[in-house]
């Protein structure tokens, strides 16, 4: 006879997702399994819950299924000649007269990629050297996008970022970038925080491939 | 983002799926595949809409969000290889009860569609 199980509904060592997940730190929340401490608490949440079916089964497809987090391989940034500390310019409001004497910089990915001033979503420059002119730097700045930011920035990428051309048009450019962090809330079912995991390698598996 | 940021989860960051919701590629001959209902005394009536889950070792048998069996073992390679289940979104499909057996806790499912 097989155990009963479930979606987080009888308890974390019994959940489907057990292995990807690790169960809920909280010794309560482990028992009851993170479906049933949450329902009460979310009401009609858009994040993924097993009591909302339909919305799960969406969110489960949207990543290709959560049972396998397996990628292919990855791209890291080349780390040699990088200072201990990186400036990042938040903007490119500053206008310096000349370009800034700064080797290497880091510029928000949202500022480059996001929605367009004409309509629909994409990069906002053409090439490297448009990028560097704007915000002051010199022809041979290594720039590092940095992925790391707010919610709604991320979650408007992840929505987008699948367009034809989008990534093509950010490996375009030949920065490096870092991965868009999908957040682990502690308010949230554990399946959401295993999707934001997938996500975030999904995200780094597809700005890899597109450098290729 | 971390803790503190989920006081900043303004409207606009709603999550919205392009591919989640896109249908995926039909069926076109009707198969059938025998299934292990879990308990073996649950109660299953024809005509319900299921969805079949690869889990890798297995393929789970899902009534919405409720586990309620798996496919026969024998039957899951050759699910797997008919409607191609690996290439699919979630590598999922869904299905609908065809026959309930009263003298086993099996049923069939019709993948089609």
């Amino acid at each position: 006879m097989r155990p009963l199980r479930t979606f987080g509904q009888n308890g974390c060592p019994n959940c489907l997702l057990f292995s990807e997940c690790g169960g809920h730190p909280l010794p309560l929340i482990y028992r009851i399994g993170c479906a049933n401490s949450a329902a009460s608490v979310l009401g009609n949440t858009d994040d993924m819950h097993p009591n909302l079916e339909e919305r799960f089964w969406e969110l489960w497809r949207d990543t290709g299924g959560l049972a396998d987090h397996s990628v292919s391989s990855l791209r890291p940034i080349e780390t040699s000649g990088l200072p201990r500390y990186i400036p990042v310019l938040q903007n490119w409001h500053l206008w310096p007269a000349k370009p800034l004497a700064l080797d290497v910089v880091s510029i928000p990915l949202f500022k480059v990629i996001g929605k367009l001033p004409g309509g629909g979503y994409g990069v906002r420059f053409p090439n490297g050297a448009t990028l560097r002119r704007k915000f002051g730097l010199k022809e041979d700045t290594r720039i590092i996008l940095r992925g790391v930011d707010h919610d709604p920035s991320i979650e408007t990428f992840w929505a987008k970022h699948s367009c034809p051309g989008v990534l093509d048009a950010l490996a375009a450019l030949d920065l490096d970038v870092t991965i868009p962090n999908f957040s682990f809330f502690t308010c949230v079912t554990g399946f959401q925080i295993v999707r934001n995991r997938k996500r975030t390698l999904l995200c780094a598996e597809r700005l890899a491939a597109c450098r290729t | 983002m971390g803790m503190g940021e989920e006081k900043f989860r303004f409207k606009d960051s709603k999550q919205t799926t392009d591919e989640g919701a896109d249908p995926d590629v039909v069926v076109e001959s009707a198969r059938v595949y025998e299934c292990v209902r879990q308990p073996g005394d649950l109660q299953i009536a024809k005509g319900t809409k299921v969805r079949l889950l690869d889990m890798k070792n297995e393929i789970l048998v899902f009534r919405g969000t409720q586990n309620i069996g798996y496919v026969a073992p024998g039957s899951d390679d050759a699910l797997r290889a008919d409607v191609g289940l690996a290439e699919r979104k979630g590598r999922s499909i869904t299905a609908v009860v065809l026959q309930v057996s009263d003298i086993t806790p099996s049923f069939f499912v019709q993948v089609k569609g």
